[in-house]
């Protein structure tokens, strides 16, 4: 540490000395402005500019075509190698100058890419494609690549992954857009991957779950409109994040993922004939189809399709198996296509997690009629409850609850009532529930029913009083010996 | 003297104690931050955590840049984390905008050096800006005007000029 100068006495900070723009005021004296700065910040600069208008500067002096021969990002579109006649066009002008100039790029590098994006048509690699596999076996075999995007902009089409993608052990990033997985029998890559999106990829069951389970370090995982899988099963044991959306019934299931913390689903498939392309069906329907001209306008028959699909899902099981395998995740937003007439919940609602579920449903839900929610916990809910008394009035949206809720049953393995979350969520029902008929609170009668006898004429009081949305509605409050499901 | 400390500290205009670091440019100014301001810089924080007195000599930077990288820190620091949607932290954000570009207008010189300060004391938006300030002049020119902009001199030979001319194929002019 150098020693404390007496003199001269802190300033503080004040406005820069008049300035000239920088543009206005430049060249003139003929000093290389550049030549204060290292390869490094002139990387930096590069890096901020279209690949096209980078590699322009390969031509200014000897420096230059060493500084972007190792930027260690490389972002392609279809316009990037464009002519400069071409500039304001957003296609590709020539597809043998795209492909010369990508190799001429790729042959001069210095040092590895790390990142690699590739937003294109795939029209444009037509004649190519075994050119472009090359090119990314070589950027996928150099040990450094971190990053991978590729996005195909083709409308139909999807883009074969090509499989040194599955070999490369470095990547932390991968995102696909439109692509076609076909994963290899021998999967030794992705083990690094922390971040994987597949977005309207076409992937069978099998090798999306070899992907998934192989990706054993993700941790944000996206999985938007995957056409063909029907069953994802996610084990994700570094897993933080999760979202999915689906044009098609798809039944998730979540196992060992300890670290969730967040959970989208998001089921949106009443418009099969914007949404459903011909990857929708299988390669052995395809095959089968094919010969015969009639029936390929089968493959095309989307609607026809989406019901024959609903009537073999099985979307409250579905529903349930993706519920019941998020554990801890704190955060839960679904939004659900169809929607339930009758719910039946078997669940601590207390805890803040499971309302949110329970408040996730009811608001996906605006037709529920029938609402049964059992409380399995033969436990003193008072100690767990994390809830505050306005939550529901919070969570739940009043549409959901109020035109066709009818009938509510609470099945209660406790006796206690005093301050419970329960009867919170009870009355904020009866005073919501315009249709409601019937709110019946069972519970199991207990040995030492007589010590609750207080807390459970206090809660029928409370209840009873409680104003009514539907003025004709029984409330009520009755033992059972036992309870259903046990 | 404690007041010369590098950590020490001013009172606010809200009556509150800020603690403040005592920077020391190149050409020995002083430049006394408030610690939040000054920790924009990843190096500058460091060396607040490692301790010592006597203000944090920065030998790199001279009084001037520094006065313009304090500028920039001082005004991003003041702005609080924005609460999203919320119309304050919007107008907030325009007028951070408008203040990015106002210290943007100097001269090539000026920018450079901006650039090595914020690169050296890693000041990661001030990076980002001058670094797209540059990018931006540099965009869909020539490589001839590009020279001519910054003063770059073409000390190919002609021999490599035709050979770079000839592996471009003239895609890159």
């Amino acid at each position: 540490m150098e020693a404390q100068q007496p003199t001269p006495p802190a300033k503080k900070v004040k406005p820069s000395p008049p300035r000239t723009d920088a543009e206005a005021g430049a060249a003139g004296d003929g000093e290389d402005r550049f030549s204060a700065l290292d390869d490094d910040a002139l990387r930096e600069i590069l890096a901020r500019l279209p690949l096209r208008d980078a590699a322009v500067t390969t031509a200014l002096s000897r420096r230059w075509p060493r500084v972007f021969a190792t930027l260690p990002r490389l972002r392609l579109d279809s316009t990037t190698f464009n002519a400069r006649a071409s500039l304001g066009i957003d296609y590709c002008d020539d597809n043998c100058r795209w492909v010369d100039s990508l190799d001429c790029v790729l042959a001069g590098r210095e040092a590895p890419v790390v990142a690699f994006e590739v937003d294109v048509d795939i029209d444009l690699l037509e004649g190519y494609g075994d050119w472009f596999y090359s090119s990314f076996r070589e950027v996928c075999r150099r040990g450094a690549l971190r990053e991978l995007r590729v996005v195909n902009d083709h409308v139909h089409e999807r883009y074969l992954l090509p499989s040194p993608v599955y070999a490369c052990e470095t990547l932390t990033s991968l995102d696909l857009d439109s692509c076609w997985l076909r994963v290899p029998g021998k999967l030794t890559g992705l083990r690094a991957v922390r971040s994987l999106r597949l977005r309207n990829v076409v992937a069978e069951d099998a090798d999306l779950r070899r992907v998934i389970s192989r990706c054993r370090a993700v941790e944000r995982l996206v999985l938007d409109d995957c056409h063909r899988a029907r069953n994802v099963v996610i084990r994700g044991p570094s897993l933080k994040e999760l979202e999915i959306r689906s044009y098609r019934p798809l039944r998730v299931k979540v196992t060992k993922a300890p670290g969730l913390e967040s959970a989208k689903l998001i089921l949106f498939y009443d418009f099969p004939d914007c949404f459903w392309n011909s990857y929708d069906n299988s390669d052995g329907e395809i095959a089968r189809k094919r010969p015969d001209g009639n029936k390929v306008q089968e493959l095309f028959d989307f609607e026809a399709m989406q019901k024959r699909e609903h009537k073999k899902t099985d979307e409250a099981t579905n529903i349930m198996t993706f519920l019941s395998g998020l554990g801890c995740a704190k955060e839960l937003f679904l939004n659900l296509s169809y929607e339930f007439a009758k719910l039946s919940l078997g669940l601590n609602h207390n805890d803040r997690g499971l309302a949110k579920v329970v408040s996730c449903l009811l608001n996906s839900s605006p037709n529920l009629s029938d609402l049964e929610i059992h409380d399995p916990y033969n436990y003193d809910d008072r100690r767990v409850s994390s809830l505050a008394p306005e939550f529901w009035e919070e969570h739940v949206s009043t549409e959901c609850v109020q035109n066709h809720l009818s009938n509510i049953t609470f099945y209660r393995a406790s006796e206690s009532f005093q301050d419970c979350p329960y009867i919170v969520f009870s009355k904020f029902l009866v005073m919501r529930a315009r249709a409601l008929k019937r709110m019946s609170i069972k519970y199991q009668r207990s040995k030492d029913h007589h010590l609750y006898a207080d807390e459970l004429e206090t809660v029928r009081g409370e209840l009873q009083q409680c104003p009514r949305a539907s003025p004709g509605a029984l409330v009520e409050i009755s033992a059972v010996d036992r309870l259903p499901w046990y | 003297m404690a007041a010369a400390d590098s950590c020490d500290g001013i009172s606010t205009s809200g009556g509150g104690w800020e603690k403040t670091v005592t920077l020391v440019s190149s050409d020995d100014a002083r430049f006394e931050v408030r610690e939040a301001a000054a920790s924009l810089s990843q190096t500058v924080r460091r060396m607040i955590r490692a301790g010592g007195d006597g203000g944090i000599p920065l030998p790199k930077v001279d009084a001037r840049t520094l006065s313009t990288v304090l500028e920039y820190c001082n005004k991003h620091a003041a702005v609080p984390a924005p609460a999203p949607e919320s119309s304050s932290a919007e107008a907030a954000a325009v007028d951070l905008e408008w203040f990015d570009k106002e210290l943007m207008h100097v001269d090539l010189a000026t920018l450079c050096s901006l650039i090595r300060a914020a690169d050296y004391l890693e000041v990661a938006g001030l990076l980002d800006l001058t670094c797209k300030t540059v990018a931006d002049m540099i965009k869909s020119k020539t490589a001839e005007e590009i020279r001519q902009m910054f003063g770059i001199q073409n000390d190919f030979t002609p021999e490599e000029e035709e050979q770079l001319s000839r592996e471009n194929a003239g895609v890159f002019e």
